[in-house]
């Protein structure tokens, strides 16, 4: 009887010795119920046969019938399957690419050629997909494509492949330009994180008589791994999402079926014919898959490594 | 970096300089010809072929784009944003973020998780705008693009896992001092924080810089950005080149327009770069810990 | 997420262009051109009545707001330019013209969902929001409105237009651009499809042979390429069925119309009370034969295929295709003068005439703007009254007067009975459009264009004068073009969220898919058995049901124009 005032008071004793640290966390935790968490009603238009006439409020409910036939759709499933392969692709080239552009300008003598190159490469982040796509037809132009050319002039393709519009180079080429456009902007954390290694270490290891690889294995690398471990979860989470954008712009007639991922369905049923309710849920599908795949990346990660997200 | 003076060291260096000179000129180059296109009679250009430099100086496409006497104000609008909305998403984020790195804090898991969902799942665009339109009544207040942008996870998370690989004894001393976790946080914390401050702030300031979205459903004349404006002029993709002939800018293309304002809107973000690049000399962080 | 989210919705948007339904091209067409000519004549006569216009009761200062659905009408927004002034000097209104940023439909949408709405809106009428709007009740009925304020202004409205936009038996907007039966014959000749064009020097170098048939067409093509070894054949524009309809590129009406000229007719099947998907019809198909016999023969270059607008447009001002296609205006107002301006005066484009295909004269299918964008009053107006009343002047002739020529004496003069600008209005208009825009704001006050014989005969002449060679081509082309506005084939797909637009997107689907690999066939046996599989497909998904729905929306259609 007399153990749960004794608790509650503290309880509430430690709250008072947190009283700084609360004050610094809490406007954060109101503001994401704020802006996050009351606007989630939204999400139950999934779950009813929504029409903007009726509202949230007044539209049919008609219970799991959207999922129902999504997983009856042949369409969602080839999307579903298109999606992960291609962030699968994404995640295995593309995760460590940035993390080997870190570790190599890190390794430059140059410091100045180092600061130009860290420069330039984040520049294609800015470059958008509209263009980039663009570029992508005139350098992949079988008649006039600088890039086209001398994948002909090598034997890569024949002289008449529309790279642009073949369902087996369409993988290669997201995956490419994703790396590319994104390789020096995600290096960009890699770097921080190692500039937060003290030189010292590698002083000590030089002593020691350790070769670059050593310090390169024993001292950068180590000091990478809960960046490297943190970002590699989320990515295992997004492996359900894809570059709307992207994949929406390199979608033709001819690379259709390959192009058609989750968001690209998603926004052509909602947006495109109107059918919100089926677009909300193929959106709550992805958003619950995604959850599950970052939660158990987040579990075996925290049994292996002991670093993990929460 | 030590330089290693042994053959395999010496030929290594060689290989990461001609392997990073090859990635700089593949990310300089589209965006060199990018520029340079951008600046060559737009019509003239549609004929293809230019590679190193114009084939016709022109600054038609810049001429139409700053035709339009609200782009300064727009310009002010737009560095006002991203100067004050960088600071504070950097504060608020970090506080967030400092705040759950404490193992001892009540409700730290529960808290992270419920920034960690919303990651995942959201409601949709409406009810977001009702929200901050109808009930914080924002709409048409310079704050609209502050409050609603001060949080992010993906950063919020960043920052903890800095936080949570800084050395405990720092702070431990700190405290036995007699120092309180607000005085920690800003006087400690923050000064050997700033790698990743100076990252974040890069995250922040860009994704201010290239906002646009929000303008346009919360912001008004007084309200409108650079990209807006850009974004405004650029989206009528068909009808560009002949509403550009009915302004008297007779060689513009929609193309063309497209590659100036992209120019107009990265030119002055990239240059931040250097900026933030000076963060990232190597041992700023242990260094001033320890000294 | 919420970000990603906003960005995806946002970026996508962009290139998307509005679904054009397969009977909708002379509607794109005229949003692509501005709606700025529109000559008509009506005999309507519009005459004020003794009691004197509404309008006039009340002039003291009053503004309203507008969001204008067009993000690249930025020319329509207020400032001081004249005509804007001389309506305010009338009236005492003035607009606040709001435009969306990037997406006009999320922009909408948002709006309505959020029940934040200006005092009036410029909306398509035909826009699905349209629905939303009335049924939601968020915008006032004309005819209620007018009842009470302005019953002068009911009876100037042609009895036909009301009936045609009538919803549930009631006017809820004032549709602009709303053109009656002799729009076909009298005034600027309609062009209800894209044509193709032939570069001068080229057609030149062969010898300027007739091209009168699709048969003379493939010859010419030929000669043009072994001239013209680096040239491309042929030029026309992005496939994609989804934003174009079932024609695939907006190029290929101009075969279509000559293999199948009695396309339309042949689609209804009253017997089976079906409306069939033109893949069925046999010269429509015979159309993607031509093209793929051009590309069998080199003559076609399959990037075209997975080309996007701006490729095309970029190649077509680079002048890079010796037959190429464009919306009619874009090449003469567009096109024609860049090219000749950095390429070369030579390298300019001319129309080709209709082709015959089977010995049978091509049929296009031409139809008047039922209107273009709607004028609606929402419940959110702070003051309806005056807004109504101020739409009574906008629709007057005075209205139409101080809206397109200003005033007599100072900016126009009236010439032979027609309305004439000033010497010096006139110039600026030709030599410094912008400029003159941004001083006279002619045509872009209170966007309110309808028929009037004075203004429509005034237009026809300045179009021919100013526009000689494009008069010229339309001319050429218009003995091809029949009315099919009592056809009934005006908005046939089913809507879609319903089932059958769920068939009707995979159809649309599958045809997309099916279009490259039709044109890309190697033999006439491949071709046959691509095509073939497609109508397996077709079937099999459902497209019956479809066609069911269609014929209902026909006869609907038919219904609401009065026919029958």
């Amino acid at each position: 009887m007399s153990s749960v005032p004794a608790k509650r008071s503290s309880l509430g004793r430690k709250f008072w010795t947190q009283r700084y640290l609360m004050l610094l966390t809490l406007p954060a935790v109101l503001w994401i119920i704020v802006f996050n968490y009351i606007p989630m009603y939204g999400i139950i238009i999934a779950f009813q046969d929504y029409t903007p006439f009726h509202g949230v409020i007044h539209s049919p409910w008609i219970g799991l019938d959207n999922f129902r036939e999504l997983f009856n759709d042949p369409t969602f499933r080839e999307s579903l399957s298109n999606t992960l392969v291609i962030s699968i692709v994404k995640l295995v080239f593309g995760f460590p690419a940035p993390i080997f552009l870190a570790l190599m300008l890190n390794e430059l003598m140059f410091k100045r050629f180092k600061r130009i190159v860290q420069s330039l490469s984040y520049l294609p982040y800015f470059v958008s997909w509209v263009l980039v796509v663009g570029l992508m037809y005139t350098l992949l132009d079988p008649e006039t494509g600088v890039v086209s050319k001398m994948l002909v002039h090598l034997h890569v393709i024949g002289s008449d492949t529309m790279l642009m519009g073949s369902e087996k180079s369409f993988l290669t080429l997201v995956v490419f330009t994703e790396i590319w456009k994104s390789i020096g902007w995600n290096s960009i954390i890699y770097l921080a994180a190692i500039a937060g290694v003290d030189p010292q270490l590698y002083e000590a290891a030089t002593v020691d008589g350790a070769n670059r690889f050593r310090r390169v294995w024993h001292i950068t690398l180590p000091a990478l791994k809960p960046t490297i471990i943190i970002l590699l979860i989320l990515s295992v989470g997004g492996l359900i999402n894809s570059n709307f954008d992207q994949l929406y712009l390199m979608q033709n007639s001819m690379t259709q079926d390959a192009a058609n991922v989750l968001s690209v369905y998603s926004y052509k049923t909602g947006l495109v014919s109107g059918r919100f309710s089926y677009a909300t849920a193929i959106g709550l599908f992805q958003s619950v898959v995604a959850f599950v795949l970052m939660y158990a990346a987040n579990y075996s990660s925290r049994k292996i490594t002991k670093e993990s997200l929460f | 970096m030590i330089a290693s003076k042994s053959w395999a060291g010496r030929s290594f260096d060689w290989i990461n300089v001609l392997l990073l000179l090859c990635l700089a000129i593949v990310t300089l180059y589209p965006f060199y010809n990018i520029v340079i296109t951008s600046f060559n009679d737009p019509t003239d250009a549609a004929r293809g072929g230019i590679t190193f430099w114009p084939r016709q100086l022109s600054i038609e496409n810049y001429k139409m784009v700053f035709r339009d006497d609200n782009i300064i104000h727009a310009f002010g609008v737009t560095v006002a944003r991203t100067l004050i909305g960088t600071a504070t998403a950097v504060l608020f984020t970090g506080a967030f973020a400092y705040g759950v790195s404490k193992p001892e804090l009540l409700g730290r898991r529960f808290f992270l998780m419920l920034a960690i969902v919303t990651m995942y799942f959201s409601g949709g665009i409406i009810p977001y705008y009702l929200v901050v339109a109808k009930y914080l009544h924002l709409k048409g207040h310079f704050l609209v693009y502050i409050i609603p942008n001060l949080f992010s996870v993906f950063n919020a998370i960043l920052m903890l896992t800095f936080f949570r690989g800084l050395p405990k004894e720092m702070e431990e001393s700190a405290k036995i001092d007699g120092a309180n976790d607000l005085r920690i946080f800003f006087q400690l914390v923050l000064p050997v924080s700033k790698p990743v401050l100076a990252t974040i702030a890069l995250y922040n300031a860009v994704a201010h810089w290239n906002a646009w979205y929000d303008a346009m459903l919360f912001g008004n004349e007084n309200l409108q950005t650079l990209q807006q404006i850009l974004m405004q002029i650029i989206s009528s993709n068909s009808n560009v080149s002949i509403i550009a002939s009915s302004l008297g800018f007779g060689s513009v293309t929609a193309q063309s327009l497209k590659l100036a304002t992209m120019v107009i809107t990265t030119l002055p973000i990239v240059f931040v770069y250097p900026f933030v690049q000076k963060y990232f000399v190597q041992g700023v962080m242990i260094g001033s810990v320890k000294g | 997420m919420k970000g990603t989210g906003l960005k995806v919705l946002a970026t996508a948007a962009l290139s998307l262009t509005l679904l054009a339904g397969c009977g909708s091209n002379s509607e794109s067409d005229k949003t692509d051109n501005k709606p700025s000519d529109t000559g008509t004549s009506t005999d309507t006569a519009q005459t004020q009545t003794a009691d004197g216009p509404s309008w006039k009761i009340d002039t003291s200062p009053f503004t309203f707001s507008q969001y204008f659905y067009g993000n690249w009408a930025s020319n329509y927004l207020w400032k001081d330019q004249y005509a804007m002034k001389l309506a305010t000097e009338k009236t005492g209104v003035k607009i606040d013209r709001k435009l969306a940023t990037g997406n006009d439909e999320d922009y909408l949408n948002t709006m309505i969902a959020s029940g934040d709405l200006p005092d009036t809106i410029m909306l398509d009428w035909n826009n699905p929001a349209v629905t939303k709007l009335i049924n939601n009740g968020m915008v006032y009925s004309m005819d209620e409105l007018m009842d009470k304020y302005a019953p002068e202004l009911k009876k100037m409205l042609d009895p036909d237009m009301v009936k045609y936009h009538s919803i549930d038996g009631k006017l809820w907007y004032l549709p602009n651009n709303y053109e009656t039966a002799d729009r076909l014959t009298s005034g600027i000749p309609i062009t209800p499809i894209r044509p193709w064009f032939i570069r001068s020097d080229i057609y030149k170098a062969i010898g300027s042979p007739k091209i009168e048939s699709t048969d003379d067409l493939m010859t010419a093509l030929k000669a043009a390429k072994e001239k013209f070894p680096d040239v491309n054949p042929v030029g026309v524009e992005f496939f994609d069925v989804a934003k174009n309809g079932f024609q695939g590129s907006l190029s290929m009406d101009f075969l279509i119309d000559s293999f199948s000229p009695k396309l339309l007719e042949e689609q209804v099947i009253d017997d089976q009370q079906i409306l069939q998907y033109p893949m069925r019809n046999k010269g429509f198909i015979e159309a993607f034969r031509y093209m793929s016999e051009l590309s069998r023969n080199g003559l076609f270059d399959p990037q075209l295929l997975i080309y996007k607008q701006e490729q095309y447009q970029e190649k077509l001002y680079g002048a890079q295709y010796a037959v190429a296609s464009n919306f009619m205006n874009n090449i003469y107002a567009d096109f024609n003068p860049k090219i000749e301006s950095t390429i070369g005066a030579d390298k300019k484009y001319e129309v080709i005439g209709g082709l015959k295909a089977n010995g049978q004269d091509p049929r296009y299918p031409a139809s008047r703007l039922m209107g273009w964008q709607g004028f609606f009053i929402t419940k959110a107006a702070k003051n309806p009254e005056r807004i109504i009343r101020w739409a009574e002047y906008a629709w007057s002739d005075e209205g139409q007067m101080d809206f397109r020529y200003g005033k007599e004496g100072e900016t126009y003069d009236l010439v032979d009975g027609i309305p004439t600008f000033k010497p010096e209005v006139r110039d600026m208009m030709l030599k410094d459009n912008g400029g003159w825009y941004a001083k006279y704001g002619f045509q872009a006050s209170t966007l309110m264009w309808r028929s009037g014989k004075l203004w429509d005969s005034a237009a026809a002449r300045d179009f021919q004068a100013d526009q000689p060679e494009q008069f010229a081509a339309a001319k050429l082309l218009e003995k091809y073009n029949y009315d099919k506005y009592s056809l009934g084939m005006d908005n046939l797909e089913p809507d879609g969220s319903s089932p059958e637009g769920v068939i009707n997107a995979k159809v649309k689907d599958l045809w997309n898919k099916t279009i490259p690999k039709l044109i890309l066939s190697k033999n006439d046996a491949d071709f046959d058995s691509i095509y073939n599989d497609f109508v397996t497909q077709m079937d099999q998904v459902g497209a019956e049901k479809v066609e069911k729905v269609m014929y209902q929306r026909h006869l609907a259609d038919l219904e609401k124009k009065g026919v029958k």
